[in-house]
């Protein structure tokens, strides 16, 4: 008898563990892929469409990255997540990406090619998260320079450094940025990304390769330069939605417009300092954010 | 971080990770069973759960995530099918490998072929098949941290955030219990493993 028992107690557990909650929710839900910076303008705009809109909004902040991102869009389970222009040509669109294509020419590929498989994407919020060539703002003086062009005659005295993955990118690495450039450094180390800030800061390494958006280049000071002869490939972050959805909330449109050019490399590396450095949580910095700038 | 949200994620993880082996432990010993019963299948059934084994982890729950959502669902399914591969080995294992002179003297003594199942070969199997479902839980604890990344809940999200923010004690926080629960599990299933072991031996030697 007590066995029987445990066996239905075991049976209606595993039935309501799997087959509960069957019909879809109304509202959107907003995605995210999993770092900072991602989660956070996933965050801001779940708070804009709460404050602009009626819509209710779930959150799916955190997700694996865009092979777990797009396959939920296509799926429904989410409908909108933050995108960058480089990753939507180069991962979901397939198309290999080459120097020299204008951002603007990889954003109007990406906004048809994107279109036609049921996503909008939005015009670009302003920062660009791609790789950045980087010195010690307190060293920018002494060497004189503010583009990378203007680093090769230098390079000869200079050490180098970037993280494994650099090195092996076929047009926009290392190979790329020394032969475009000309650059000749005397040394040029390999390692872990979250290494080369602190390299830098010793001053075991000069010059260090880093993503134009991270929080850590205000933590340690550092100045980019300018990347003037346009090696590496653009990612413009913009929100992607799925057509459906605005579809059914056309007023969801304005709404994912109203940060365009709104968010700058300086405003997101502060933003994601506030998050990463100083330990706030996503949805005060996300909030604080909107605030201030009168979004809400 | 707290205390409390610690708790609720370790609880949310606990349930994730017993739902996905208890399905793997009711589907995998009626496959055992099944293989037992019918031999001819095993070669193609054991090289699928095999096949199973290899997806990488993120992949098997974006294509779970397919049919079940972005949600703790998904990250139990997958869990059950990553179990299947030690409990159904090891059932089957347990189930085939005693010695063929205990079921004639099953058959001697007049039990019918249910009973010669439930209390000559079923017993004599047990300490196999909880080892099989000891490494399904220590396995499916580890699965549930990467079910953060499909909007799961459980230990994972505190793991994950803490190190993207490098963010230690939150980091910590997740992967503490997380450890402790997997030697948890594996020393108290050791344990009732051998008690098993000891009590069939000395029953059967009745």
């Amino acid at each position: 008898m007590k066995k029987k028992l445990a066996i239905v107690l075991v049976v209606l557990m595993l039935v309501a563990a799997l087959g509960g909650c069957g019909g879809k929710k109304g509202g959107i839900t907003v995605g995210s892929k999993q770092f900072t910076e991602n989660i956070l303008l996933g965050e801001i705009y779940a708070q804009l469409i709460e404050a602009k809109t009626d819509i209710p909004v779930t959150r799916k902040l955190n997700l694996g990255g865009t092979s777990v991102c797009v396959p939920s869009m296509e799926k429904g389970e989410i409908d909108l997540y933050f995108e960058y222009t480089g990753t939507a040509y180069n991962e979901i669109l397939d198309h290999e990406m080459r120097p020299g294509t204008s951002s603007d020419e990889i954003l109007n590929i990406c906004k048809t090619e994107l279109n036609a498989r049921g996503f909008t994407m939005f015009d670009p919020v302003g920062l660009n998260n791609t790789y950045a060539i980087a010195v010690k703002s307190a060293r920018v003086n002494e060497f004189g320079v503010s583009a990378i062009s203007e680093l090769a005659p230098l390079s000869s005295g200079l050490k180098f450094g970037a993280g494994h993955s650099f090195y092996a990118r076929i047009h926009d690495g290392y190979d790329g940025i020394v032969s475009t450039y000309g650059l000749n450094f005397k040394d040029s180390l390999k390692m872990d990304t979250s290494l080369l800030y602190e390299a830098v800061d010793t001053g075991d390494l000069d010059v260090i390769v880093v993503f134009g958006t991270d929080s850590l280049l205000k933590k340690y000071d550092m100045t980019i330069l300018e990347d003037d002869r346009g090696v590496f490939p653009p990612y413009h972050g913009a929100p992607l939605c799925k057509n459906e959805t605005l579809e059914k909330y056309p007023e969801l449109a304005d709404v994912l417009n109203s940060l365009a050019d709104a968010i700058d490399n300086n405003t997101i590396q502060e933003l994601n300092y506030q998050v990463d450095v100083e330990n706030r949580s996503v949805e005060d910095v996300a909030k604080e954010f909107l605030t201030q700038n009168g979004y809400i | 971080m707290n205390m409390s949200s610690v708790l609720s994620a370790a609880l949310t993880h606990l349930e994730i990770t017993f739902l996905g082996v208890l399905l793997g432990c009711i589907v995998g010993l009626a496959l055992a069973v099944l293989l037992v019963r019918f031999p001819r299948l095993s070669k193609g059934v054991l090289s699928v759960i095999d096949a199973i084994q290899t997806v990488p982890t993120l992949a098997m729950l974006t294509f779970v995530m397919l049919l079940f959502g972005l949600n703790n669902k998904t990250v139990v399914v997958s869990i059950f099918l990553y179990a299947l591969f030690p409990i159904v080995r090891n059932a089957h294992v347990g189930l085939t490998s005693m010695d063929p002179g205990m079921i004639r003297a099953g058959r001697g003594i007049g039990m019918n072929p249910v009973q010669i199942f439930t209390m000559v070969r079923l017993p004599l199997a047990m300490p196999m098949l909880l080892a099989g479902v000891r490494l399904a839980i220590v396995a499916a604890l580890g699965i549930a941290t990467t079910g953060v990344f499909i909007g799961s809940g459980g230990l994972g999200m505190l793991i994950w955030r803490g190190i993207q923010t490098r963010n230690t004690a939150m980091m910590l926080s997740g992967a503490v219990p997380v450890t402790v629960l997997a030697v948890l599990f594996e020393y108290l299933l050791s344990y009732i493993e051998k008690r098993l072991n000891k009590k069939y031996k000395t029953e059967v030697k009745k």
